[in-house]
């Protein structure tokens, strides 16, 4: 009985599956009816009868005579069949099937039916249309597994010198027909040694593939195509699965954060569901977006860096990051393309990198249900120190300064309330499997991960179904991908860094909130006190923050293979993106009390359709083989929104849903749309020599509805070089080194992340009016001024390379060094009056990024059993302003205001000035305190300190220097891999310390524990200076996980089954004095810790 | 479905998807390309709006207040902001002074609006095109007249881009004084007369040939500090067209023409439509007195009458004694300027006012100092900071006394008397005339009649007295140099062709 109800919770679980990305599914069911159902008038066709008298004439002659008789069609590559050898026969009344069986089978065609079609293809005689049971066959049954003796399933298991084959199942298990005279079985799987058995007498051959430790054979994904990881020209960065970090991760970018030299990525913010700064090589823009270009299974997605916290009053800023739309069990693996030759296929969005993801595939063979499990403890690492009860009431009491302040006689610790214990929850069901011809993988995802700070979460479902189906005898593939997630955050009314704050976020209040007042009276009401006359958990109980987002995504992309070296495929793809954000302050709380209740509902839309159509000519010649694609892509990308809002409710009962019932004076709403196209064609060629010498040319032309008419299309061009030197004579056969390649490239890639519509003279419809004769009328003037000349930015690269793979592959590695130079840099400038637009953008500045980096990865031991395997990264990325008016605009430097403290609205915190990196703090020079005031450096001696002679360069947040280094260790059934990541050379503004160790104020705020032995005098005002620039180099314990792998093989339903436990930022060493060292954009104000988390996790597969 | 079919579809889908998509033009959703626009009257309307749009946006009363007023003995403000209202009282303002900067900038964002706005509509050419570039110069010479009052040597622009290579250059004053003058002469001549408009309400405070004329006279007032020539005979008889249209008339209480809905007035010539707004824009709303009133008025009485202060003042500019001692106890005038107790309807005291008292500026010994002045009547529909009341630009009372000016400067101080005594005398009751007149009784006539007006700097200039004003806090002369205003920081920072006026 109750093996009966586990398979109706399995079969509900697949339903559910199934009805969660119902959309999906009837599409794809739809294409696989189409791709599938052809076999059903197959007997009927070859039941037709025929009459047929041909003499010494070519066969395609003579099928297209059959044609005209049965109505079929016929379908043949002209010169495999050979259709112009000549042939004679006679035929009366004869069967199609028997027909053709007669005159094909002698010249080794064999055919199948397809609808109407009739499609042949020619066999190697040794598969000879011998009718079923007369030739003599026998099975050969084994079964397949790694070093660590777990089950390899989808080994491609073949007769040697047939196409005949298996493929291994979700046991590692295979059985296949091999006919006498076979020879060998090849066993061959990505990422293993391929391996050649000899048959003989054997029946059951059991075989463990090793690792190929070379990678070389490995395939990386680069832009329209693949290639082995050992024919590389260009910086190409590949992880894949088995590397990834572990732990909470809720977007794909997390999966690969340190693992990878040149790429930087920072974690915006500790609320779930936050996006991450992703930099590769350094940022080549400062007004234009940074932002790598993402390409998931093919499609370019268009990524909006996560700005949308623009609702409400409260201003506090929303955690989303588009790339969670992805499940990171459904990723195979992640490829960051970082030169020239790498990224110019991508032309205009290749300057700042790309990221390709892959999503996994099914497995012919038997259907495998994968199951994974996790339950995790999120925690806060670390608090800001400030005053306890005692110790603030000690100081007011104390000190004569304070005067009025009123006891709350209570004892609070504010952290204590805000922050909490967030439970994370993880369920992840894969499904794969499929034939021969047919594979498909469906997977559904559900999370809920709490913040660690009250009321934030992340709920998210993800639903995925990837299809592969191969007809026509493999010439033609579909590939089908679908995903939809749906999000749902329940924001804390926190403030990143980067959002705007002027009556502060729920930690700012929750720091310095004073701390002898007890949260609720006696009375069971919230305390008000201090300036704010606010209460942090009455904040975060009474007001309502929720977003809603759903993210689809679809590719479908057909390949048919034309000749055997060409091919041509059309890819179709379409991203939708929604979110809703929904804002209510109950008349009830504090805020929203002053507004009598103020409710906002904010919706964006983002949609992309995409065309590509590319050819690929794929041939060897002797020694020398050629590779050359070439393609046009169309995409479009539309993005929309509405807001609307209102104040003075007369109930709390319907929140935001009933905007409408607020004052209509209060309203106010908004709505926008814009868009963009790119019509692009691009090219690649390579070709190498030998195996040894490699050439890669690579071209792209991009026509942007954005540039100006003057700039309408752009042409991005690269080349490369590779030498594999291990691959010549004198290293051949060279016992320590195995593999050495050199490799050099230059190109040109643009970034074209800039604004729509902004060449373009624009009239804006505001809601300005004046009023005559007591009628207020519309006032509609000019927004913009036109540019024709606006373009994108060009980043110039020159990248070389050394790959190298030491004794016996043991220890291998990747040494880049490179510098891009960026031109053309969109700036705004200042423009004098009279104007109707205050800036000007102008394509003028120039930036560049000098760099190396380093990757390594060796086997210490490899036995049977145990296997030790280290791995680190290092990457220095030296970044330069060179100049930032091209000498036409009348400016020397930008300044830029980063500190969002209140208070210092207006002041300039950092400059951006040719001969310095961006990310430049600019300021005083704290120097000490004196007689209780803060002293700076008079840096020209005139005995004043003035904002305009004495500010000088104090800080950079851009690293110097990036590293991670972990290890995997396998011990039998154990495995643990220990993942650390650190960052040298950078500061960070730390604004919470500028807004706390301030002893003035006291007694309407709290302040840090600092602050009363700084020796700075009540009545003193803190500024900015580099008093708060502090160091925040850190090593971080990012990842440690412990595996075990439980032997299953006598469980017969079971072929798969491990437990994990992992501990992610579990200790970072630091000086540091705030929550977490990292934070997005160098400012650190009130934001978001990073949490520590253990999670424990199940994996099964049956 | 074929195999072959299929094939067929996906490449003639990808092929007519081709063909239907090489277009790179950039499609308009929210936005309006400025070559498709202009073309109804309610959108010519729309663009015309625009500019009286910045005009009113660049008239937020506080910043011109502190360039004209609280540099002078009529008024100073106590709050902090960074210093500027000290170094207005001290006139010690230098390039850095931010509501200079904003006047100014606000005065070319108008001249910016103008210009683009006239560059579009002749794109477009409309039928009344001529008219309507008329009204638009006239708004423009408006702004060219402040600026030359205020900065003097400022660059010309009629054109709607600038070039980068080519920034604009300093026009010398006179040049300036010669633009404006042709410009409204143009204008004059082709602006329609409000004595031909049926409903001249409806088009009120749009500029009409009478509007125009107002504002000429203004500049023939001050030629000779703008051009080094004075013009008196040319703003008499400029004055003389705007008294002989007609249209214009003394209200019976100078406080009429400061009413809540004072866009009724006869008495107004120009003025900048402001209305109680609920949102935030102190370019739409009138909020001169809460910037003024102490925050304890609210809900004050006088004389058993409602003073109609339903708001809490923000306790800001206010008026020096040395002022307020300047009028007769009887004259009307007198009490838009509060000193003294103030009591609720039942007679609770709420404020004492009482004049700076400390010699130390910017040392104040209680927060209810400084003079409160209610010039704009309190209006009982205000949504606070904001009223509806019309910020008064250009009245019929500085016509006929800039007529009388002129009159006197011309030698015939008889007829002048008569004028001013037929403004002053709707302030008395009995009638308190002045029998002989000086110079220095019509500067001061003019102190008290367009006290926070935002002209007392130009008269103080064209009588030569605004360097040697002296107030509680001011003892010194200082460089005639002061008459001018520094050419903004910024401006120089982005226009290197720009040169500072002298003495800055």
């Amino acid at each position: 009985m109750q093996i009966k109800q586990k398979k109706q919770l399995l079969s509900k679980i697949l339903y559910f599956i199934m009805k969660a990305v119902a959309i999906q599914t009837f599409i794809a069911v739809l294409f696989a009816g189409i791709a599938i159902a052809h076999d059903i008038k197959a007997q009927n066709i070859l039941e037709k009868t025929i009459s047929l008298k041909i003499d010494d004439q070519q066969i395609k002659n003579v099928l297209s005579k059959i044609e005209k008789q049965t109505q079929t069609r016929f379908m043949y590559a002209h010169d495999i069949i050979q259709a112009s050898r000549k042939i004679s026969f006679s035929a009366t009344e004869e069967k199609l099937g028997d027909l053709l069986k007669k005159i094909l089978s002698p010249l080794n065609i064999i055919y199948e039916v397809s609808g109407n079609n009739i499609i042949l293809t020619y066999v190697e005689p040794l598969d000879l249309l011998i009718p079923e049971g007369n030739k003599s066959q026998f099975t050969i049954t084994g079964n397949v597994t790694d070093e660590n003796k777990m089950p390899l399933p989808g080994v491609n298991i073949s007769i040697k010198g047939t196409a005949n084959g298996t493929i291994s199942d979700g046991g590692g298990n295979y059985s296949l027909q091999v006919p006498e005279n076979s020879k060998a079985l090849t066993f061959s799987f990505i990422g293993y040694t391929t391996q050649e058995i000899e048959i003989g007498t054997q029946r059951e051959i059991n075989i463990v593939l090793l690792t190929d430790n070379k990678t070389l054979n490995e395939v990386v994904v680069i832009g329209y195509g693949s290639v082995k990881k050992g024919d590389l020209t260009g910086s190409v960065a590949n992880l894949n699965e088995k590397n990834f970090n572990g732990g909470i991760v809720t977007a794909p970018e997390q999966l690969m954060q340190g693992k990878l030299s040149g790429v930087s990525i920072t974690l915006n913010s500790g609320q779930p569901g936050a996006n991450s700064n992703v930099r590769i090589r350094g940022g080549t823009s400062i007004t234009a977006s940074n932002d790598p270009l993402y390409v998931i299974d093919g499609v370019p997605v268009a990524y909006d860096g996560g700005n949308y916290s623009t609702v409400s009053d409260r201003q506090s800023a929303l955690a989303n990051n588009p790339l969670n739309m992805l499940n990171p069990s459904d990723i195979k693996s992640i490829d960051v393309l970082k030169d020239a030759s790498a990224t110019a296929i991508y032309g205009s969005r290749g300057a700042n990198g790309v990221i390709i993801i892959t999503t996994k595939q099914g497995q012919s063979g038997k259907a495998m249900v994968e199951y994974d499990a996790s339950i995790g403890v999120s925690t806060l690492r670390k608090r800001i120190d400030v005053l306890s009860a005692d110790e603030f009431r000690n100081y007011i009491n104390k000190s004569p300064d304070i005067k009025g302040w009123v006891d709350g006689k209570s004892s609070t610790d504010w952290q204590k309330q805000i922050f909490r214990t967030g439970i994370t929850k993880n369920h992840s069901l894969a499904l794969s499997g499929g034939s021969q011809n047919t594979t498909y993988r469906a997977s559904l995802n559900y999370s809920n991960q709490e913040g660690i700070i009250l009321k934030s979460a992340l709920e998210k479902v993800v639903g995925r179904i990837n299809l592969t189906h191969k007809a026509l005898k493999d010439k033609l593939t579909f590939n089908l991908f679908l995903n939809n997630a749906y999000l749902k955050n329940t924001n804390a009314p926190v403030p990143e860094s980067s959002g705007g704050d002027g009556s502060g976020g729920l930690i700012r209040d929750a720091l310095r909130q004073d701390p002898t007042y007890p949260v609720k009276d006696s009375s069971g009401a919230y305390t008000y006190h201090g300036v704010l006359n606010q209460n942090p958990i009455e904040e975060s109980n009474t007001l309502i923050d929720q977003s809603e987002t759903s993210r689809f995504l679809s590719s479908l992309k057909t390949t048919y293979k034309l000749f055997d070296f060409l091919s041509a495929d059309i890819n179709f793809g379409l991203t939708r993106e929604s979110i809703a954000r929904y804002f209510y302050a109950p008349i009830a709380s504090r805020i929203g009390g002053q507004s009598h209740g103020l409710g906002s509902q904010e919706a964006k839309n983002s949609n992309s359709n995409l065309l590509e159509i590319n050819l690929v000519f794929n041939k060897t010649f002797g020694n020398h083989h050629l590779n050359v694609l070439g393609g046009y892509s169309y995409q479009d990308f539309f993005y929309k929104g509405s807001f609307i809002s209102a104040k003075n409710f007369i109930t709390d009962a319907n929140t935001y849903d009933n905007i409408g019932g607020g004052d209509r004076n209060t309203f106010n709403l908004g709505t926008y749309k814009n868009a963009n196209r790119l019509i692009s064609f691009y090219g690649r060629a390579t070709y190498d020599f030998k195996n040894k010498y490699y050439f890669t040319v690579t071209v792209r032309q991009d026509g942007s509805s954005k540039f100006g008419p003057n700039n309408k299309r752009a042409i991005f061009p690269s080349a490369a070089l590779a030498w594999k030197i291990s691959e010549e004579s004198f290293l051949q056969n060279s016992s320590i080194i195995n593999n050495l390649k050199l490799r050099l490239s230059y190109g040109i890639t643009g970034n074209q992340g800039i604004q729509n519509y902004l060449s373009q003279s624009i009239l804006s419809v505001s809601n300005n009016q004046y009023i005559v004769g007591g009628v207020s009328y519309k006032a509609v003037g000019a927004s913009q001024l036109p540019n024709p000349n606006i373009k994108w930015e060009s980043t110039a690269t020159t990248d070389l390379g050394i790959d190298f793979g030491f004794l016996g592959g043991r220890l291998n590695g990747t040494l880049d060094v490179y510098r891009k130079r960026t031109t053309d840099l969109l700036l705004e400038f200042k423009v004098p009056s009279p104007s109707v637009v205050g800036t000007l953008v102008d394509n003028v500045g120039e930036v560049e990024n000098k760099g190396i980096e380093l990757d390594l990865n060796g086997v210490l031991i490899q036995k049977k059993s145990v296997k030790v395997e280290v791995y680190g990264n290092l990457t220095h990325n030296q970044n330069k302003v060179i100049s930032i008016s091209k000498g036409i605009y009348q400016q020397t430097q930008i300044y830029l205001n980063s500190t969002n403290s209140p208070g210092f609205s207006g002041v300039n915190t950092e400059i951006i000035i040719p001969g310095q990196p961006l990310g430049t703090y600019y300021g005083y020079k704290y120097n000490g305190v004196e007689n209780g005031v803060e002293k700076f450096v008079d840096v020209n001696n005139d005995g004043k300190i003035t904002p305009g002679d004495d500010r000088m360069i104090i800080g950079n947040y851009r690293p110097n220097l990036l590293y991670g280094f972990g290890t995997n260790i396998t011990f039998h059934q154990f495995n643990l891999s220990i993942f650390f990541r650190g960052v040298q050379g950078v500061s960070v503004l730390n604004s919470t310390a500028l807004d706390l160790q301030n002893i003035s104020r006291l007694p309407l705020y709290n302040v840090t524990r600092a602050t009363l032995s700084d020796g700075v005098k009540y009545g003193e005002s803190a500024q900015y200076s580099s008093r708060w620039i502090q160091n925040a180099s850190f090593l971080r314990l990012q990842n440690i996980r412990l595996g075990y792998n439980f032997n299953v093989s006598s469980i017969k339903w079971l072929s798969r089954a491990s437990l994990y436990i992992t501990g992610q930022n579990l200790f970072v060493i630091t000086k540091y004095k705030g929550f977490d060292p990292e934070v997005s954009n160098g400012v650190d104000f009130a934001n978001y810790p990073t949490p520590r988390t253990v999670l424990l996790g199940l994996s099964v597969a049956f | 479905m074929k195999m072959k079919t299929y094939i067929l579809i996906i490449f003639a889908a990808a092929l007519f998807t081709i063909s239907g998509c090489t277009n790179l033009d950039e499609h308009f959703y929210d936005k309006i390309a400025a070559s498709n626009f202009y073309k109804t009257d309610e959108e010519i309307n729309a663009g015309l709006m625009n500019v009286y749009y910045q005009l009113g946006a660049s008239h937020n009363w506080l910043n011109q207040w502190q360039l004209q007023e609280c540099t002078t003995d009529h008024g100073m403000c106590p709050w902090g902001d960074g210093g500027v209202y000290k170094q207005d009282q001290l006139h010690t303002w230098d390039a850095a002074h931010g509501p200079m900067r904003d006047v100014y900038t606000g005065n070319y964002t108008t001249i910016a609006a103008a210009n683009s706005f006239l560059a579009t509509l002749a794109i477009a050419n409309p039928p009344n095109l001529e008219v309507i570039s008329a009204e638009v110069r006239a708004i423009r010479a408006f702004a060219y007249l402040e600026l030359v009052d205020l900065f003097a040597n400022v660059p010309i622009v009629t054109v709607e881009k600038l070039d980068p290579t080519n920034l604009p250059k300093n026009a010398a004053r006179v040049e300036v004084f010669n633009f404006i003058e042709s410009e409204l002469k143009d204008a004059i001549s082709k602006l329609p007369s409000l004595t031909t408009v049926k409903n001249r309400q409806a088009l009120f405070p749009r500029i009409a040939k009478e509007t125009a004329q107002a504002i000429l006279v203004k500049l023939y007032l001050n030629a000779e500090v703008y051009s080094g020539t004075a013009r008196w005979q040319d703003c008499i008889t400029t004055a003389n067209a705007v008294i002989n249209s007609g249209l214009y008339v003394l209200e019976p209480n100078i406080w009429n023409a400061f009413a809540p809905e004072n866009d009724k007035s006869l008495e107004l010539i120009f003025a900048i439509s402001k209305s109680n707004i609920s949102y935030w824009d102190t370019g739409a709303g009138n909020w001169t007195d809460v910037l003024s009133m102490h925050g304890e008025l609210k809900g004050a009485y006088r004389n058993g009458k409602d003073m109609n202060i339903t708001y809490n003042g923000w306790g800001g500019p206010s008026v020096l004694k040395e002022h307020f001692d300047i009028y007769d106890d009887s004259d009307i005038r007198k009490s838009l300027i509060l000193m003294g107790k103030f009591y609720d309807k039942d007679g609770n005291l709420l404020i004492d006012i009482q004049p700076f008292s400390n010699t130390d500026i910017y040392n104040f010994n209680s927060p209810k100092e400084g003079l409160s002045c209610i010039k704009y009547q309190p209006d009982p529909l205000a949504v606070p900071p904001f009223q509806r009341n019309d910020l008064v630009i250009i009245r019929y009372a500085d016509i006929l006394l800039s007529k009388a000016e002129a009159q006197f400067r011309l030698g015939d101080a008889a007829s002048a008397l008569v004028l001013v005594n037929s403004v002053r005398q709707r302030n008395f009751s009995p009638d308190k005339p002045l029998l002989t007149l000086t110079a220095d009784d019509i500067l001061s006539e003019r102190s008290r009649e367009f006290l926070w007006e935002t002209n007392y700097r130009t008269d103080l200039v064209r009588f030569g007295k605004f360097t040697t004003i002296h107030t509680k806090w001011k003892l010194s002369d200082d460089p005639s140099y002061r008459n001018i205003f520094p050419i903004p920081q910024t401006e120089l920072q982005t226009n290197p062709n720009l040169k500072q006026n002298p003495g800055y």
